[in-house]
């Protein structure tokens, strides 16, 4: 009878071994499905023109800061959709340079930023982020100032090139989509 | 092995036909006569009050669910159609929603029972341990929970709730990335949290009860520190009737309570998300103390709000039977215990109550003109933000649309009489509802009935006003 606690036991530990073969094969598929978002799939970003037309530039009011609605073209899943987004824009003359664009997505955390005229004044209505009237930080748990955001003049017409930033940086990452 | 029978798993042969099949008696015996020691109590009551308020949940989840369409397209819709159109859907919805509430109340009054009864000391550390896990849990259910209606209020504290989780150090970026499912908030990120509301969360929740209430039965009730040796032992009675009996009323009493809340507070829908308008986001009530706390960190102080203060907190709560290794379970002589409890509740509810009191909307324009308006639809909805929104950019602060006249001739001039005496509020309602060729959008699809009416009757109260000379 010497035999059975030695079989027994060369059973337990290939039964153990088992167990973890299946385990395995059913863990590492899931683990791989979940965890999906942090790898970036390759060839899903736009090629070529990413910009959105934002209008006319000489309807833009001169001397203050105007909110433009754009739509961008944006694979959300299964759909790929045509979604709205807001950008500040400001014409103080008649060349490109003259022309300033920023994101009005905050830095600090996301919230959507104001502009309150009267003050001459970005603010953040969340936790009270302000910024001067080109963006730049001047108080707030912000991280940095507003996002400037890249455009063209086409024909008399502003194109915006919509992009997300990392809100909680210093500096200005762009989302990799 | 042996052949003879095993006198404990045999039952009697007296035991009825479903007796010996079933062993009903026995279960019965072990699971509703456990006996309490110092008998039954008013206060052991909150921990099944939880349970059944979690019960109501997931019914109420169920129930949802069965209208319920997780998607960008879709989500808004049926919710919008959950509260209106199905039948007793608003009910349902408003159990659900204000039952949210409720449990986190309840987590609290049972957390701090737990704690001044001292019921976390030994054998009972784990039991506590499960308690907290149980308690992140329900508030990972709250927080994945109010996303799924996709309306304003949904997208941007969901958007600055996937912020605030991308400032843990190391991980935060891809544990952000994680939880929104895709780069952007979007169909992905309803599904997943979808997914963790309904399924994961849910289930964790389920085998921690198991834990939970295997340990507790394990070491029986805490009994009172006032109470001696001698009084328990002659007060022993059985769990079922008198403990049952007790929460049963108490449960009968949360019923009433969240029955008559719902009755006259309506689940509330805002309108459907637009990540491209101004919105203030705010968080549910129970997180608007770390909302409070998040405006006094800057830069890169920032992360302490976020990220160190929370984690502190919660490890210092799941810990506690460790820190505090006392014997006894007397308030009194645990001072510095009662201390950090009494400090560690009036900064939440007061952080809570002054986050709520201070709270300063900045996105209600200057209007100049006070409009004369009847009563009811436009106290309960935020009219005059509704209007900023959606129609100040076309028809003008003042409802003339001079400024877009040229562009558009057609436009109407709320504050023309002659104008507003050609028109019927159902004719308002049907233009707000599905627009008009050029210029004017449909709003139907994303605004719900009770905003389209207080916008049908501020259009109304244009034309009742004197104007002001500007």
């Amino acid at each position: 009878m010497t035999n059975v606690p030695d079989r027994r036991r060369f059973l337990s530990i290939c039964t153990a071994g088992l167990m973890t073969v299946i385990g395995t094969l059913i863990v590492v598929p899931v683990v791989a499905f979940v965890t999906s978002p942090l790898r970036r799939r390759k060839g899903t970003a736009a090629a070529g023109d990413d910009f959105s037309d934002a209008g006319a530039v000489n309807l833009i009011p001169v001397g203050t800061w105007t909110l433009l609605p754009i739509e961008i073209v944006r694979q959300d899943g299964w759909d790929k959709t045509r979604q709205s987004r807001s950008i500040w824009a400001r014409v103080d003359g008649n060349s490109p340079d003259d022309v300033n664009v920023l994101s009005p997505i905050c830095p600090h955390l996301g919230c959507p930023i104001t502009w309150l005229a009267a003050k001459s004044d970005f603010f953040c209505p969340c936790h009270g982020s302000i910024f001067n009237k080109t963006g730049s930080f001047i108080s707030g748990p912000s991280p940095r100032g507003m996002d400037t955001l890249e455009f063209q003049i086409r024909d008399g017409h502003l194109w915006v090139r919509w992009q997300d930033f990392r809100t909680g940086l210093k500096e200005k990452v762009a989302v990799e989509l | 092995m042996s052949i003879t029978a095993d006198k404990e798993t045999e039952t009697p042969a007296d035991a009825g036909f479903f007796g010996s099949r079933t062993g009903w008696r026995e279960l019965k015996e072990r699971l509703l006569l456990e006996p309490v020691k110092g008998g039954s109590r008013w206060t052991a009551a909150f921990g099944s009050l939880l349970l059944f308020m979690f019960v109501l949940q997931v019914v109420t989840g169920i129930l949802l669910t069965t209208c319920y369409a997780p998607s960008v397209g879709t989500a808004w819709q049926s919710v919008k159609y959950i509260q209106e159109q199905a039948p007793l859907g608003w009910l349902v919805r408003g159990f659900h929603h204000w039952g949210s509430s409720a449990m986190v109340i309840l987590l609290l009054f049972h957390l701090v029972q737990v704690f001044v009864w001292g019921a976390y000391k030994r054998p009972r550390e784990l039991t506590w341990m499960t308690g907290v896990l149980l308690l992140g849990a329900t508030l990972g259910l709250a927080f994945t929970g109010y996303l799924l209606p996709w309306d304003e209020k949904a997208y941007w504290a969901s958007k600055v709730g996937l912020g605030i989780v991308g400032t843990v150090p190391v991980i935060g970026e891809r544990l952000r990335l994680l939880m929104q499912g895709g780069p952007d908030v979007g169909n992905l990120t309803l599904t997943r949290f979808f997914a963790l509301h309904g399924f994961v969360l849910p289930g964790a929740i389920i085998g921690l009860i198991v834990v939970h209430l295997y340990f507790f039965r394990l070491h029986g009730v805490t009994t009172a520190w006032w109470e001696s040796a001698e009084l328990l032992q002659s007060k022993t009675e059985p769990f079922w009737p008198g403990q049952v009996w007790k929460d049963g009323i108490v449960a009968l009493g949360l019923l009433a309570a969240l029955t008559t809340w719902v009755f006259t507070h309506p689940a509330p829908l805002g309108a459907v998300a637009d990540p491209s308008k101004a919105y203030e986001a705010r968080p549910e009530w129970y997180f608007m103390f770390l909302f409070q706390i998040l405006r006094y960190f800057h830069g890169p102080w920032e992360i302490v709000g976020t990220f160190v203060l929370p984690s502190l907190f919660f490890c210092i709560l799941f810990f506690w039977p460790l820190l505090d290794r006392t014997p006894s379970r007397d308030p009194r002589r645990r001072p510095i215990a009662m201390a950090m409890l009494g400090a560690a509740t009036v900064s939440l509810v007061g952080m809570t109550i002054f986050a709520v009191e201070t709270d300063v909307r900045m996105t209600k324009p200057e209007i100049a003109l006070k409009p004369k308006v009847a009563a009811s639809p436009l106290q309960k909805v935020d009219v005059v933000g509704l209007y900023a929104t959606n129609c100040l950019a076309c028809h003008g602060e003042d409802g003339t649309g001079n400024a877009l006249r040229i562009a558009l001739p057609t436009i109407p001039d709320f504050t023309n009489a002659a104008w507003q005496k050609t028109q019927s509020n159902e004719n308002f309602v049907s233009r707000i509802e599905d627009g008009k060729i050029p210029a004017m959008p449909a709003f139907k699809d994303k605004l719900n009935s009770d905003q389209i009416h207080a916008l049908a009757d501020y259009v109304r109260a244009f034309g009742t006003k004197e104007p002001t000379s500007k």
